[in-house]
C-alpha cells in the first residue's frame, strides 16, 4: 500500500479510509491502543470542536497539520474553517488556553511550591482519611526535573526585562521551562518570537547570560 | 504541560454525623472531603490534572439538604494543576516502541504519541529491543526526549489527556 504519497498532502476523506485499514493490518499492538481513540473521537465530534476530531485522526496518522485539514471527513462535518494552511511542525506556535482565575507557573516556581506542599504532606499522610491526588508525585518529579535553576525569584528577575520588548508571559514561561543555552535555541523552540527578532535578540541574549549564572548543577 | 495556579469554587457535602459544634473539627471535615473530591476527580478539561490543593480561601454558609440532612458548603480554594498547551516544549520518557511510532510518558500524562512521520529522519529498527535511530542518536525505552506538543485531546471517560508529539525541528529529540 502506498501510504506516503496518499497521506502526505491530501486532506480528502479517501486517504483516511486507506489509512485506517492500513494500520489494521500492520500492527496489532498499535490498533489495540488506538481503537478507543477512534470510537470516542467519532462520538465526540458532534459535541466538541472539530479540531479535536481532527486530532484523533492525526493520532493514527501522525501529522496534526494534515489531521486538521481532514477532520471534516472524520467527524462527518466539514466546514470552511477547516481550510487551515498547512504549516511545518517546527513552526507551530504556542497556543495558550489559560482558564479563568488561573495564572501560569514556571516549572521552577511549581517545583518550589510543590516542595513546600510535599513537606506538609509528611504530617498529613499520617491520617489515612486524607487523600492526595495520584498525579502529585509524578508532577512533583516533572517539576523537579524540569527546573533548571536555583531560585524561581531570580529567574523571574532575569526574564522580567523581556516583557518590555513585547515577549508575553507564555513565551517567558516557555523560555524558563526549556532552560536554553543559546538565543538560537530560543528562536527554534519558541517560533512566535521570530517575528520581532531584531527587537528581542539583544534582551534575550542578556537574559540567557543572567540565567546561566543561576543554573542549578545537575 | 504548563503548571497553573487556579482559583476554584466547589461544593462540599458533609453528612450530619460530621457536623460538630466546634468550628475546627468542621473545618477539618470540609478539608478532608475537599481533598477526597479533588483526588477522585483527577483532572478536568478546563484545568488539566489536579496536582495539589494549595490554599483554602473561604468556606461559605452551608445549606441543608432537606431529604438527607447533609449540608452543602460552597468552598473556594486555589489548586495547582498541570495542563497541556498546543505548541509547548516538554520532556518525556520513551515508554513503548511500535513500528508506527513511540509512546512517551511525562509527568501525569500516560499517553503521548510520537508518530514515525513526526520524527524526521529516524528509522524503526525491530528486534528484541526495538528502537528508532538516525545517524547520530537513537530512541529506545526510557530515553529522555524533548518534544513539541502538536495537539491534545481530553478523554472524558478516562478523565485524562492524550497528547500528540513531534521531534521534527531543531533542538528537539533525545536529550
Amino acid at each position: 500500500m502506498d501510504r506516503i504519497p496518499n497521506g502526505r498532502r491530501k486532506g480528502s476523506v479517501n486517504p483516511h479510509v486507506v489509512l485506517l485499514s492500513d494500520s489494521d493490518s500492520d500492527s496489532e499492538g498499535f490498533i489495540e491502543e488506538m481503537a478507543p481513540v477512534h470510537s470516542k473521537s467519532n462520538g465526540k465530534a458532534s459535541s466538541e470542536s472539530l479540531k479535536t476530531g481532527g486530532k484523533a485522526s492525526s493520532f493514527s496518522k501522525g501529522e496534526a497539520s494534515k489531521g486538521k485539514a481532514s477532520s471534516g471527513g472524520k467527524g462527518g462535518k466539514g466546514s470552511a474553517s477547516n481550510a487551515v494552511p498547512i504549516k511545518s511542525d517546527a513552526e507551530l506556535k504556542l497556543q495558550l488556553d489559560i482558564p479563568q482565575n488561573s495564572r501560569m507557573l514556571m516549572n521552577c516556581e511549581a517545583a518550589e511550591l510543590l516542595q513546600e506542599i510535599h513537606e506538609h504532606m509528611a504530617i498529613l499522610s499520617e491520617d489515612p482519611k486524607i487523600k492526595i491526588p495520584d498525579s502529585f508525585d509524578k508532577a512533583f518529579q516533572y517539576a523537579k526535573a524540569g527546573n533548571h535553576f536555583t531560585a524561581a525569584n531570580s529567574v523571574k528577575q532575569a526574564l522580567e526585562p523581556l516583557k518590555k520588548c513585547g515577549v508575553n508571559d507564555g513565551e517567558i514561561c516557555m523560555i524558563a521551562n526549556i532552560g536554553p543555552e543559546t538565543a538560537e535555541e530560543v528562536y527554534a523552540l519558541v517560533p512566535s518570537l521570530k517575528a520581532n527578532r531584531s527587537l528581542t535578540e539583544g534582551p534575550i541574549t542578556e537574559a540567557l547570560s543572567a540565567l546561566a549564572n543561576i543554573k542549578a548543577a545537575k | 504541560m504548563v503548571f497553573l495556579e487556579a482559583e476554584m469554587s466547589w461544593n462540599v457535602l458533609i453528612s450530619p454525623g460530621q457536623l460538630d459544634r466546634k468550628g475546627l473539627l468542621l473545618r477539618k471535615a470540609i478539608i478532608v472531603h475537599l481533598l477526597e473530591d479533588v483526588t477522585n476527580r483527577r483532572a478536568s478539561k478546563e484545568h488539566g490534572y489536579y496536582i495539589a490543593v494549595n490554599q483554602l480561601k473561604a468556606i461559605s454558609e452551608g445549606k441543608v439538604r432537606e431529604l438527607t440532612g447533609d449540608v452543602l458548603f460552597p468552598v473556594s480554594f486555589t489548586c495547582i494543576t498541570q495542563k497541556p498547551m498546543k505548541g509547548e516544549i516538554m520532556v518525556g520518557y520513551v515508554d513503548r516502541i511500535l513500528k508506527h511510532g513511540v509512546f512517551l510518558k511525562s509527568g501525569p500524562v500516560e499517553s503521548i504519541f510520537l508518530a514515525e512521520k513526526s520524527m524526521s529522519d529516524y528509522k524503526y529498527i525491530g528486534g528484541e529491543n526495538p528502537m528508532f535511530m538516525n545517524d547520530h542518536s537513537k530512541l529506545e525505552k526510557d530515553t529522555a526526549v524533548r518534544f513539541k506538543v502538536l495537539g491534545f485531546r481530553w478523554m472524558e471517560a478516562d478523565r485524562q489527556f492524550q497528547l500528540l508529539a513531534t521531534i521534527a525541528g531543531d533542538f528537539l529529540g533525545p536529550l
